[in-house]
């Protein structure tokens, strides 16, 4: 069984594509991502953003049937371009504002991975789930940790500090920490197939959860989210 | 007798170090720690926390405590008593960060220093063959099979006949990982950095022209000048502050702070962490003569222009124009959709000040000025700023460690950790080979070459 390689050429020109189509729409998405209620009239652009993130990682990872892949991903690839581009107007609050935009956009680049590992998981198929996960949760936990670093350096522009333990900064780093726990159980203790499986499941869980249900809760609680 | 008894406490110190070290690096407890770390995030992201700064037993706590009370009800007391309401300012969480640090630095020396060697830590399969070579030969074909995976053994350590050794990555596949815990160690390091240098003031609100101490010695700081910047659809893009800062009634230098834009002045930073609605008021008689307007509430000083600020705390705020014996009220809203308007509005109502008579309402969204019994009132909208100033000496640190964790992540990516257990028995003109992986590797593309470059050797 081949593994599956997330360094190769290929996989490295597929990433970057992808990467670059989601941050260059990120110039239309600021106010989407600035007033980070995406749960209420935001929850769709959001959810296509994620899957469409997942679409170009499915791609650039081996291990699935590709013309399924190339017609999900280039589809949903479109319609988040289509989506972004007819909800949020363009504005501009600057350079600080452009980092939080770009860590959030990491996040959900990271979501978008996290997705594609727990959709191959949770289905039946050749690839190595063990191989799946060493490979989703690091690149995931890459993400993560770009978007955090972009949200300190966005924070510490907007507010004069980088990291004030707000419940908003705890639910990211509960995330991070969560891949984190998946990368060290797959990759240094070599789970069995049960509890990678269910490792990938809560990191997915969990990403979308703070992407999706968080803002909701945070304004339940009344908990502030930061926001320029 | 002696030696035995110091050779057995030897063996005792040596066996407890060894375990000490297995424990301390082994995934068991990294999976654990982050579990710990997991659980206490989870608390912190659903459960109220102080807000940084703020001390337990000032009038701000307890007003805090109580809004929190209202939320929460009787649940706030418990988690008060626990201590879960300062759960990242607590000594029990500087603890634990205390305990990551030594974590992070054991799990970086065993990347970093090679001559350290442990057992494989997790599970591992083996691979044996037998080499038509004697043992040192044998050690070289292996050695040569694992250059192509990119390892290479350290050391050859031989007893009883055998020569075993671990092989590992080399050149930036080695080091670069080894960055994340290297950042991990300096962004710990700049929170003590942090704690022990670093200040920071009160947020000030200042209006144009007004000083404000910083609470440093005699340094005080003015708002001189505001610059807004619409953008084409006349929403505000950039609203800037040109500062004064002062050292008692000298002005030391100026700055220009704005939205994300910070000043700084030797090791003081200013932010300008947020604006809110402000207004200018004066008064003019029949003759045009500048009147005297008042506060009537707080500094009650006399002026010919005062300046306003309409915070979150306080919306309304009432004026007084002695001379003329009226009273000014005013309030602001962010907008006002009872009036069909959108942006933020002015309230002005004039009243007579003995009978409380209202001589003149008006809604202002732009400077206006007002006549009553004679008397020009001028109302100005425009902005105050808020200030937070700083000393950050742990920023670089910070933002140091932060490049080099996600540097290291991103090289755990692309380089993870290979190890390969070799050892080697020679016997005759043959050598007994055995190579243990982790399982996670057995079937990876590059112990695949290995064994594919071993089997030609074996056949041959």
């Amino acid at each position: 069984m081949p593994e599956m390689g997330i360094v190769g050429v290929r996989g490295v020109l597929f990433g970057l594509g992808g990467v670059a189509v989601v941050f260059a729409v990120a110039a239309w998405i600021p106010v989407i991502l600035a007033e980070r209620a995406p749960a209420s009239e935001n929850g769709l652009v959001l959810l296509v953003a994620v899957l469409s993130a997942a679409a170009l990682w499915s791609l650039a990872l081996r291990g699935v049937p590709r013309n399924v892949q190339r017609i999900i991903g280039v589809g949903l690839a479109l319609a988040l371009l289509v989506a972004l581009f007819a909800a949020a107007p363009a504005t501009n609050h600057g350079p600080r504002q452009a980092l939080l935009n770009l860590a959030q956009v990491a996040q959900l680049v990271a979501a978008g991975a996290l997705v594609t590992g727990a959709l191959w998981v949770a289905m039946p198929g050749p690839t190595s789930r063990g191989q799946v996960a060493r490979s989703i949760s690091a690149l995931a936990l890459c993400w993560q940790s770009l978007a955090l670093l972009l949200y300190a350096l966005g924070a510490q522009m907007a507010w004069g500090s980088f990291w004030g333990w707000t419940a908003w900064e705890c639910w990211q780093l509960a995330t991070w920490t969560a891949t984190a726990f998946l990368l060290v159980g797959s990759r240094e203790m070599g789970w069995d197939r049960t509890l990678t499986k269910a490792g990938v499941l809560l990191a997915a869980g969990l990403i979308l959860l703070v992407l999706f249900g968080v803002p909701p809760l945070l304004g339940l609680l009344g908990q502030p989210i930061p926001a320029v | 007798m002696t030696q035995m008894a110091t050779r057995r406490t030897a063996r005792t110190i040596e066996r407890t170090v060894a375990g000490g070290w297995l424990l301390l690096t082994s995934p068991r407890l990294m999976l654990v720690w982050l579990g710990v770390l997991f659980i206490l995030f989870l608390l912190g992201g659903i459960l109220p926390q102080v807000p940084p700064g703020m001390v337990p037993g000032s009038p701000q706590y307890a007003q805090w405590l109580s809004q929190t009370q209202a939320r929460w009800g009787g649940a706030v007391e418990p988690l008060r008593v626990l201590g879960l309401l300062n759960i990242f300012g607590s000594r029990a969480f500087h603890v634990l960060l205390s305990i990551t640090f030594v974590l992070a630095g054991l799990r970086l020396f065993t990347l970093w220093v090679p001559s350290w060697r442990h057992p494989p830590l997790s599970r591992t399969d083996a691979y044996q063959f037998i080499l038509p070579q004697d043992a040192r030969q044998a050690s070289h074909t292996i050695e040569r099979a694992l250059a192509a995976a990119g390892q290479r053994p350290r050391s050859w350590l031989e007893k009883d006949g055998l020569r075993y050794t671990v092989a590992r990555r080399t050149g930036a596949g080695r080091w670069l990982p080894g960055l994340f815990y290297l950042g991990l160690l300096l962004l710990l390091l700049s929170a003590l950095v942090g704690w022990r240098f670093g200040w920071h003031g009160e947020d000030l609100e200042l209006v144009l022209g007004e000083t404000r101490p910083l609470g440093i010695g005699e340094l005080a700081v003015r708002l001189d000048e505001i610059a807004v910047l619409p953008n084409e659809d006349d929403t505000m893009r950039r609203l800037d502050s040109l500062m004064a800062l002062l050292d008692g009634p000298e002005t030391v230098t100026q700055m220009i702070t704005g939205l994300g834009r910070r000043a700084t002045h030797g090791n003081l930073s200013l932010y300008q962490v947020g604006y809110g609605p402000a207004a200018r008021v004066s008064a003019r008689g029949a003759q045009g003569q500048a009147l005297d307007v008042r506060r009537m509430l707080g500094d009650k000083s006399a002026q010919h222009q005062v300046r306003l600020r309409f915070s979150e705390q306080s919306q309304e705020q009432l004026l007084a124009v002695p001379e003329a014996r009226l009273a000014i009220r005013l309030v602001h809203y962010p907008s006002l959709a009872a009036q069909d308007i959108a942006g933020r509005v002015l309230h002005v109502q004039v009243y007579e000040e003995a009978s409380g008579k209202l001589l003149a309402e008006q809604f202002l969204t732009q400077g206006s000025e007002l006549s009553v019994n004679g008397v020009t009132i001028d109302l100005a909208l425009e902005y105050y700023v808020v200030v937070r100033p700083e000393k950050e000496p742990e920023l670089p640190l910070a933002f140091a460690g932060g490049l080099l964790a996600l540097l290291g992540v991103c090289a755990t990516m692309i380089w993870p950790r290979r190890e390969t257990w070799i050892t080697v028995m020679g016997q005759g003109g043959a050598s007994f080979c055995r190579l243990d992986i982790p399982a996670r590797d057995a079937e990876a593309d590059w112990f695949r070459i290995v064994q594919a470059i071993l089997g030609e050797q074996a056949h041959a």
